[in-house]
């Protein structure tokens, strides 16, 4: 028996303690995935803790054989698209502010056109890497976050958001066009041509 | 993705990154001689080395220090989806309902009808419990049987409002805790473990979100799989089936049992 599995079985009997083992070995993982579905600490803070909070209640039905930490990424992933999901209203003005952003947002990019040097600035690359997440659907997003940040395989993804393994490849084929385009101010590095 | 798609698929899967070097030499090959494929794989190789430029910022010691504390109280919280007050109101409410209904059983049988079957004031009360067991298994089954059998791979079910059957699973949980308090000297344990497993499904269910919770939904269908709950609810209402057939003479064998 793994000491994941032990960890399982001890929470299982009702020990917080371990519980509270539990989150703090995986709160910076759970965090991480969290802070880059969501982009921002408020919105990973929140989500992480109803990750957590979903995990512990679902604990005495919680299967071994599929890994805690595969499972928790497997409740960010679908509590992030429930969330989406509920709060229509609410993406509704976030699109109209990303509308506000966007126009922010190529302004930098034509100053940048001017500056090469600029661009080359790691949080100036973060910032624009952020605002081409946001194109992304959210399941678009989860399935790219998995592959690419998480090494999750196209089976794995799959598993997590309940698809096809088909869907999965459509999923990341159009979330990387997407960000392809998003970031095709990037021309030489893209290897773009310019128009 | 068009003609391409064999090559940019192998890029997509992470297929590209795991091939063995000879192996990438010879897609490579194949891929040089495809202008325009080559470009549109090279563009989208470039942009999955441009994303790998994202990190997650670290909140800082703060908040890893305090985020059990932050968490903790939440978890607490959660453990409790029914108000105290309420639920003991409802438990009162279950009990009156429970007197009138054994009172009305008690008094409106015919007092030859009683004699003929030879009935106790203690078997019509078992009677009258076998029944409402019976209805809250009935019950617990058509609520399972919804939640069991939805489709969470096609993406059908996405759209379906959960809020009729969390209140349907809060009743039904409140009158399992009823019919368990009802039960406690009975010696049938079986059903009364069953009701116990069927109280920690109507409360996950009871604490569904509105719309589509699909992490939730796959645990409640593995527990019940699991446990194998509709079998052992099946099982259960034949038994008190055969039971409320003829209480009177089961009664009777199990005296003959003790005896022999």
């Amino acid at each position: 028996m793994t000491d994941e599995q032990k960890l399982i079985d001890r929470i299982k009997q009702g020990e917080r303690s371990a519980f509270r083992e539990l989150v703090e070995n995986n709160k910076q993982a759970v965090y991480a995935i969290c802070f880059r579905l969501s982009g921002n600490h408020t919105d990973a803070d929140e989500l992480s803790q109803v990750v957590f909070i979903k995990f512990f209640k679902s604990i005495p039905l919680f299967r071994q054989e599929a890994g805690v930490q595969s499972w928790l990424y497997k409740i960010a992933v679908n509590s992030f698209i429930d969330q989406k999901r509920k709060k229509v209203d609410k993406i509704m003005h976030l699109f109209s502010q990303e509308e506000t952003d966007e126009g922010t947002f190529e302004q930098t990019i034509i100053s940048e056109k001017s500056d090469p040097e600029q661009a080359t600035d790691a949080s100036i690359i973060q910032a624009h890497i952020d605002q081409a997440m946001k194109k992304l659907s959210p399941k678009e997003k989860s399935a790219f976050i998995l592959k690419h940040y998480h090494g999750h395989t196209i089976k794995e993804i799959a598993g997590a958001i309940n698809t096809s393994e088909g869907t999965v490849k459509s999923l990341l084929f159009r979330g990387v066009k997407k960000l392809q385009q998003a970031l095709s101010f990037y021309r030489p590095e893209l290897g773009l041509e310019e128009k | 993705m068009g003609n391409c798609q064999k090559y940019l698929e192998k890029l997509i899967d992470g297929s590209y990154e795991a091939m063995h070097p000879v192996e990438r030499k010879i897609f490579e090959r194949e891929l040089s001689s495809d202008p325009k494929c080559k470009q549109e794989f090279d563009q989208m190789k470039k942009t999955l080395v441009l994303m790998e430029n994202s990190s997650v910022p670290d909140p800082g010691e703060n908040y890893w220090n305090s985020y059990w504390e932050n968490i903790n109280p939440k978890i607490e919280k959660s453990l409790k989806p029914v108000n105290i007050k309420w639920q003991g109101l409802l438990r009162a409410a279950a009990f009156i309902a429970g007197g009138l209904f054994l009172g009305y059983l008690l008094f409106s049988q015919p007092q030859d009808e009683m004699a003929s079957t030879n009935l106790s004031e203690e078997d019509v009360r078992q009677v009258a419990l076998s029944n409402e067991t019976m209805d809250l298994l009935e019950d617990s089954k058509i609520l399972l049987l919804g939640i069991v059998n939805l489709d969470t791979q096609t993406g059908e079910s996405e759209n379906i409002d959960f809020s009729f059957q969390k209140e349907f699973s809060g009743n039904l949980l409140r009158k399992a805790a009823d019919l368990k308090e009802l039960l406690k000297d009975s010696p049938n344990r079986r059903v009364i473990n069953l009701l116990s497993e069927l109280e920690l499904i109507m409360m996950q269910i009871t604490n569904l979100e509105n719309k589509f919770d699909l992490p939730a939904i796959e645990v409640i269908q593995g527990g019940a799989d699991e446990q194998s709950l509709l079998f052992k609810i099946d099982l259960e209402r034949m038994l008190i089936d055969a039971q409320l057939e003829n209480p009177a003479k089961n009664k009777q064998d199990k005296k003959d049992k003790i005896k022999s």
